[in-house]
């Protein structure tokens, strides 16, 4: 059974008013348990919007969301249940921390979640191990940490609650390739061992390209594309006609394809060359 | 003769309370001529933003000087002789629009100048027709895309008709598209009127571009050179935990194993164009 599905699930700002919006527009789709979704689709492509409604923060105009089978408001009164199992990481989440200290921040969660102290800190503890912030900055104040860090500490508040399902938007943004590369790395780890669901918002191709098992790409509203990451990022021409483009190295391989060369196309630099070198030391050039 | 240059310059911040003094520049020295497209790479932390900063004076070095122009920045009453000439464009737009109109925004900078209103009117036209976002002059900037307010920033620094343009990671926060229209702009005003500019950005891409890129460590210039120059440094950029183009990077691993390919390769095309001859002599 996936863990998220939508069923026509549509959604317009002001409706009623002249200004009405249609962000999505009948997207049926479904997430599986243990996937790692990328989500990409250019500014106003309807993403953000339909990642708003996985966990209850925007209630469809028409359509479904469902949570391991059942509609999330089939009880209105219980939506905030939803929030603990769909946890959001929203953009520039480190302008939500607030606490005394690190540790206090990270249990805020799971205290919400009506867990004892004693809990709250063992779960706080684990996600500060997931994402990599050692124990001489937990009881730091939050605003004494560099940019990485305190973006590793606003992703740990989220983990903390120990969510089935794991929404990222952008969480890369801004940071730097060394940062990008431990954060990406950490995010495919906590995935690995927890296996639970990872969905992540990115712009970078090459981000989505390396961490993603399949990818949905957003375009005017619809989910224009749901697909194994390399068949999503061999369709460049069509990606590029929605504002998007597809990782360099991929392109690449590509272009290769469309001169002829029976080349499939990568995702990284290292299935780049695996795919290169036997055609460039001669060997399966018979095929 | 450089248009903007840096000479053995040191910065540390104001310690705070009890911590020591905490310096991010350890003598740099660096010159920029005018018309030039120079990228500025780097780690956060490694000091580009200073850099940046330094070039217009909202920063003033702590050791060694910078010039403007031939101007010292250490000169109070210089200060705004500089400013005029050289524009700082941030990351995040919303903190840099101030108006509600996108035109009112762009009159901002040469109203504050004193530049007389029918003068201003022109300046701001221009501004944007340069930025290619003269049709939306009437709108309100919170509508706009992120790529069309960081354009309506960069307008709003060019109707103070600047000598250069510091860019600090203006794309950051962009989508591909976003990314490219503000990519194309800088470049066309670089070509078209002859404007510096200093782009600060973690995309190789990005610097791939660049007349010249200099790589930025612990508050130290790494190397310098033509994308192609400093490109062909893999081994020393990975060393320090930098980025390469994946073009760049292809080839140099092929060529680790064994494959005769040209260095300094730079983007997919020129990967491509690098890979057939050595691809077609295999097939037969």
């Amino acid at each position: 059974m996936p863990v998220i599905e939508t069923r026509d699930l549509t959604y317009r700002y002001g409706e009623g008013t002249p200004f009405c919006k249609t962000a999505v527009d009948h997207v049926s789709l479904a997430v599986e348990q243990g996937e790692f979704l990328g989500i990409i689709g250019h500014t106003g492509s309807g993403k953000s919007t339909l990642i708003q409604q996985f966990n209850g923060l925007l209630r469809p105009t028409s359509g479904q969301v469902l949570l391991n089978g059942k509609d999330i408001w089939a009880e209105p009164k219980k939506i905030r249940g939803v929030r603990f199992r769909v946890g959001m990481v929203f953009q520039y989440p480190e302008h939500q921390l607030f606490e005394e200290t690190v540790i206090r921040d990270i249990c805020f969660g799971p205290k919400n979640m009506g867990l004892s102290d004693g809990e709250a800190l063992s779960r706080a503890r684990q996600a500060a191990r997931f994402v990599g912030l050692s124990a001489d900055l937990l009881e730091k104040s939050p605003f004494e940490l560099s940019g990485g860090e305190k973006r590793r500490a606003a992703i740990a508040g989220v983990i903390a609650m120990d969510p089935d399902v794991l929404i990222l938007d952008e969480p890369t943004a801004g940071l730097d390739p060394r940062g990008r590369d431990v954060l990406l790395t950490q995010i495919s780890d906590y995935h690995r061992e927890r296996r639970n669901t990872v969905l992540l918002v990115s712009h970078s191709m090459e981000d989505i390209a390396r961490v993603a098992d399949r990818v949905l790409v957003m375009n005017d509203g619809k989910a224009a594309m749901l697909d194994r990451t390399a068949a999503v990022f061999a369709r460049g021409r069509e990606l590029e006609s929605m504002g998007l483009r597809v990782p360099e190295i991929t392109k690449i391989l590509l272009l290769l394809r469309e001169r002829g060369y029976p080349v499939e196309p990568a995702l990284t630099v290292g299935d780049a060359v695996a795919e290169l070198l036997p055609l460039l030391k001669g060997e399966g050039a018979a095929q | 003769m450089d248009y903007m240059k840096a000479e053995n310059v040191t910065f540390a911040y104001e310690p705070q309370e009890d911590e020591e003094t905490f310096e991010v520049l350890h003598g740099v020295t660096l010159g920029i001529k005018k018309g030039e497209f120079v990228a500025l790479l780097g780690h956060n932390g490694s000091g580009k933003s200073t850099m940046a900063k330094l070039f217009n004076a909202m920063l003033l070095p702590s050791g060694g000087k910078v010039w403007v122009d031939g101007l010292d920045t250490m000169d109070e009453n210089l200060k705004l002789e500089i400013r005029r000439r050289v524009g700082l464009v941030l990351q995040n737009p919303d903190n840099q629009l101030v108006a509600s109109i996108v035109e009112e925004d762009v009159a901002f900078g040469p109203e504050n100048l004193g530049v007389a209103p029918p003068e201003i009117r022109k300046r701001v036209d221009d501004a944007l027709r340069a930025v290619d976002m003269y049709d939306y002059r009437l709108n309100a900037p919170y509508k706009l895309s992120g790529g069309q307010k960081q354009r309506v920033a960069i307008a709003g620094i060019i109707a103070m008709q600047p000598d250069c343009i510091v860019l600090d990671e203006p794309t950051a926060m962009l989508d591909p598209r976003g990314r490219t229209e503000v990519l194309g702009t800088i470049h066309r005003l670089n070509r078209e009127n002859g404007i510096t500019i200093v782009l600060i950005t973690h995309y190789m891409d990005e610097a791939v571009g660049a007349d010249r890129v200099v790589v930025m460590d612990d508050g130290r210039v790494l190397t310098e050179g033509t994308p192609r120059e400093v490109f062909s440094q893999v081994e020393l950029l990975k060393a320090h935990q930098l980025d390469v183009p994946q073009s760049t990077e292809l080839i140099y691993r092929l060529k680790a194993a064994g494959c005769p390919l040209p260095d300094g390769v730079l983007n997919a095309e020129e990967c491509v164009a690098a890979l057939e001859p050595l691809l077609d002599r295999s097939k037969k």
